[in-house]
This record gives structure tokens, sequence and C-alpha cells, in this order.
């Protein structure tokens, strides 16, 4: 298991479930200081080609360049075609309702689950 | 001088009056100092309207959003960190008014002004989504979405008035968003 500390947030992957888990509340000042994240996704994607899960539910919180950043590894993962990416959403937190569809525009391979 | 005003700007005029009206005044090396204060201020202003909504949490955290991505972006782009910072949010019945004032520097507020007229003049903001985030490089300075998504998502309508203030030669630039608080 390997753990991010960002800011008000951490992201835990469990490599043997190709599984990335986001909590807390994702606000960085701006794209470099997410740049940490950018390299832990990219990590991530490379131990697990196949397939890859982000689980947002428990994450409060997730500015716009929380979102750009997310955006830009699905686009990544598109151009790579790989891996197949899915992301547990929770309709209970209304960023989450609203804004995670997004993601399947980017990339229609993207699964979105409740 | 104004130099031009953009999309839903003074929808509710400020002459109608309102059932809160909070003001916040704030310089930007404040946040700059701990970001995470942006974070802290979107949360106090979205609890202090949100309590009394019909479902809480979900305005909360709506408010906290909208609020956030207004003061973050006149931190950034504010000209200097000990410039000012207001914030006017007032509520009429099911519309929460939120308005930032800052000044920027020329180059950002040439940007901004061709972003925002491009962001209020579309006719399709998925394909504007898309095509923002397509076309970044790999490692962008900025993220560019956040007032694309407060209109696409959120249903915020938003206006814009920018200003020339020839003595100081400063730019003013005040947003402002409507939230039409869902029920």
């Amino acid at each position: 298991m390997k753990k991010l500390i960002a800011g008000e947030s951490t992201i835990t992957f469990e490599e043997t479930e190709s599984l990335l888990v986001f909590e807390g509340s994702m606000r960085l000042a701006n794209m470099k200081e997410y740049d940490v994240v950018t390299d832990f996704l990219k990590e991530s994607s490379e131990t697990s080609p196949q397939n890859l899960t982000m689980d947002l539910r428990s994450l409060k919180f997730l500015n716009s360049s929380g979102i750009t950043t997310l955006s830009l590894f699905i686009l990544t993962c598109k151009k790579n075609n790989q891996p197949q990416i899915t992301v547990l959403k929770n309709d209970n937190i209304s960023w989450q309702q609203k804004s995670v569809t997004n993601f399947k525009k980017l990339w229609d391979d993207v699964e979105i689950k409740d | 001088m104004t130099i031009d005003t953009l999309g839903e700007f003074d929808i509710i005029p400020d002459s109608i009056p309102a059932e809160g009206d909070v003001f916040i005044r704030v310089k930007p090396i404040d946040f700059i100092t701990y970001w995470k204060r942006c974070g802290i201020m979107a949360d106090f202003a979205a609890s202090f309207y949100a309590f009394t909504q019909d479902n809480p949490e979900e305005q909360e955290n709506i408010i906290s959003t909208i609020f956030n991505e207004l003061i973050e972006n006149a931190t950034k782009y504010s000209v200097k960190r000990h410039g000012e910072i207001k914030v006017h949010m007032k509520l009429y019945d099911t519309v929460l008014k939120i308005q930032t004032e800052n000044f920027t520097p020329k180059l950002h507020f040439q940007k901004l002004r061709s972003h925002i007229k491009k962001l209020t003049e579309s006719n399709d903001l998925d394909e504007l989504y898309i095509n923002t985030l397509a076309g970044k490089p790999a490692d962008p300075s900025e993220s560019g979405i956040g007032l694309l998504l407060m209109i696409k998502d959120y249903n915020i309508k938003l206006g814009a008035q920018f200003h020339h203030n020839e003595e100081t030669d400063q730019y003013k630039v005040i947003i402002q968003t409507y939230y039409y608080i869902e029920h």
C-alpha cells in the first residue's frame, strides 16, 4: 500500500486491488502543487496497467485544479489506451454528483459507478 | 472607466434589498501565506447560508465550491499581495449572488476578459470543456476550467465587468455569480 498526503487530503493506492482511494478535501493552490498527485497517479497506472479504480466517494471537495489534474490523467490513459478506468462516485457529495460524469465525456471507456 | 460588461451582470442590481448581506474584505497575502484559508472561508460562507435550506449538507457543498473557486481566482490573479479582494454575498429568496472584486495585472486582465467572453458566448459548454482540457500541455500552469464548471455543472449565471483606472493604470475585475438554490 502506498499513500500520498496532499494538503487536507490523502490518496491511498492498494496495489493488489488496483485501487486508488481519495479522502478528505483536495484544494491545492495551483497546477504546480498538483504535480505530486499527477506523479502518484502515473506511478499507480504503471503498476496497474490493465485496470485502475479511482474511489472518490470520500473526497468532500476537489477544486478546479484538482479536476483538471484528474481529467488530464484520464486523457493520458485514453492516449495510451490503458488502464481501463473505473470511477466510484458519491451522489450525496454535490461536486461529485455534478462534475464526475465529465470524465466520461473525455473518454467514453471510463466506467462510472455510484 | 468601464471597458466592458460581459454575460449576465447585474441581473439583480444592488438597489434591490437583499434578505442576507455579507461583505468580506481580505488581502491576497492572507490566502497566499496559508492557502487552506480559501477553503476555511468558503466553508464559513457556505455554512452561513446553507443551514437554513431544506438540504443543508448538499447546499453547503455547492456554495463552498462556488465561493472557493471565486476567491481562489481572485487571489491568484491579484496584482499585489497586499491589494484587496472584496467579496459580497447577497441572498434574494432562492438566489445567492456572490460578487468578487479585485485588481489584476494587465496581461491576466486581457486573458480573463477573453476567457469570460468565450464562456458567456458559448453554445456548447461540454465541447468547450473537452477542447480546453484536450488542448492543454502535459504540464499546464493553470486550470482554466473553474468558471466553466460553475456555469456548465452548477447552472450558475455569470457576469463580469472590467474597469481601467487611468490615473493609477490599474485594472479592476468584478465577477458576479448567481446561484439558484436547488430544492
